[in-house]
């Protein structure tokens, strides 16, 4: 049980905490303790390098945690409790009591109103017919400025990229192409190369 | 560390049918004892729950909080090293406990089920942290250390410049100790030594056999004592 007649470390480890927890401690490495001088050193520098270590670690949490934030968890946790305890809100749905017949005449329109959208379309057929977009374009310059601002095409805006509208000459593609070149000449940043490597290449494509 | 009400603890026999199977026996028998006072005030809460009393079980399960929270929240933070975070971790575990309690049996003290309920939400916080360091590079504003999360806290810090700094840095060195241990060695560390549980405890709570938590438990020290430049 001893090794060289003394106490090894996790035996004296286990009296520390036998200590610290209340539990039984075996009367053997008891009575050892109180009587070996060189184990009880050796305990009690085991004793002050652990109670350092948690005398450290209680500070540090209870300087984090105070008195006040433990009230203040203390009522989160029972808010958050009350929510559990409360039923979800159910939002009721439409009642399906109701009849076919009294669900039928309530949803039905009346003729008259299908009447009405009929007669509606076919007066703005007829209306933008005569009126089309052709007629309001050759309106007099007198009209009215929103009328205006509705019928004038609105200038479109600048291209971005100018591009020549006649047919692209030989010269064009030269500059074009060693453009392309020095751009692949230059050198080129890492984070781009995976792009490159799966980008087909116009020196490929010549 | 007045609002710290002692917990008796109450340990079934070892040869109790109800003590789980941890393949250790402990040194001394141990006679059954009577139920400690959080344990008993679980099971009234669980009769309240079931009989329907739900403002009366939700009272009482403050004084149940009122016991273990600064345990709970040293142990978490301990674990979580983010003042924040622990407070969660702490406050899900109570409201674990709480819609759970049906299922708690008295064979073991209330402290090792809310214990073992603790650190497993602890563990998955360090899982999904380390999940999150993994794929999100935090951003230069975000720091999360101790001294943020003390802010953060609002908690008092040392007045002395000089003295702050030391302890910042004296408590980090044994953090970053704690955290070079193997995570079983640094569960059973903490709980033995952070959360006051006997290795029989630990056994119950994390499932691991008592004399290999007795062996962790000393690894862990030695570990420690290596590390922080503690004689061996």
């Amino acid at each position: 049980m001893f090794r060289s007649g003394h106490l090894k470390d996790d035996q004296l480890l286990e009296c520390y905490y036998a200590g610290r927890t209340g539990e039984a401690l075996d009367p053997r490495l008891a009575d050892h303790l109180s009587t070996c001088m060189e184990c009880n050193e050796q305990f009690d520098t085991i004793t002050t390098f652990l109670d350092d270590i948690r005398t450290d670690a209680e500070e540090e949490a209870d300087a984090l945690f105070t008195a006040e934030h433990l009230r203040t968890q203390r009522e989160h946790i029972l808010d958050r409790l009350d929510q559990v305890q409360r039923p979800a809100r159910v939002i009721s749905f439409p009642r399906r009591d109701a009849t076919p017949a009294q669900r039928s005449g309530g949803r039905v329109p009346p003729r008259w109103l299908a009447a009405a959208a009929a007669a509606g379309l076919f007066i703005g057929v007829a209306v933008g017919g005569y009126f089309g977009p052709e007629r309001l374009l050759r309106a007099p310059g007198g009209s009215s400025p929103s009328r205006q601002m509705v019928v004038q095409p609105r200038p479109s805006p600048k291209p971005a990229v100018l591009v020549n509208s006649t047919q692209p000459t030989a010269s064009d593609d030269d500059a074009f192409l060693m453009d392309l070149e020095l751009a692949l000449a230059r050198p080129q940043p890492r984070e781009l190369q995976a792009f490159d490597a799966m980008t087909p290449h116009v020196r490929d494509l010549r | 560390m007045s609002d710290v009400q002692p917990v008796r603890r109450n340990k079934p026999a070892p040869d109790s049918p109800e003590a789980p199977s941890t393949g250790a026996r402990a040194r001394t028998s141990v006679p059954p004892a009577a139920p400690s006072a959080d344990t008993q005030l679980a099971i009234e809460i669980r009769s309240l729950v079931d009989s329907g009393a739900m403002d009366e079980a939700r009272e009482r399960f403050g004084e149940l909080v009122a016991m273990h929270q600064r345990r709970a929240l040293r142990i978490a933070y301990q674990y979580l090293r983010d003042a924040a975070e622990a407070d969660e971790a702490v406050q899900d575990a109570f409201v674990k406990v709480f819609t759970h309690i049906g299922s708690y049996r008295e064979a073991w003290p209330f402290e090792v089920w809310f214990t073992r309920i603790l650190i497993n939400g602890c563990l998955d916080r360090r899982k999904a942290r380390a999940r999150r360091d993994r794929w999100f590079v935090p951003s230069s504003d975000q720091d999360s250390g101790p001294e943020t999360a003390r802010e953060t806290v609002g908690g008092s810090a040392p007045a002395d410049p000089e003295a702050r700094l030391l302890a910042r840095e004296r408590r980090d060195t044994l953090a970053a100790a704690i955290d070079r241990l193997d995570g079983r060695q640094r569960t059973v560390f903490m709980l033995c030594h952070y959360g006051d549980a006997s290795p029989r405890d630990v056994s119950a709570m994390t499932g691991i056999n008592e004399s290999t938590v007795r062996v962790h438990l000393f690894r862990a020290v030695r570990k420690l004592r290596g590390f922080l430049g503690g004689t061996s």
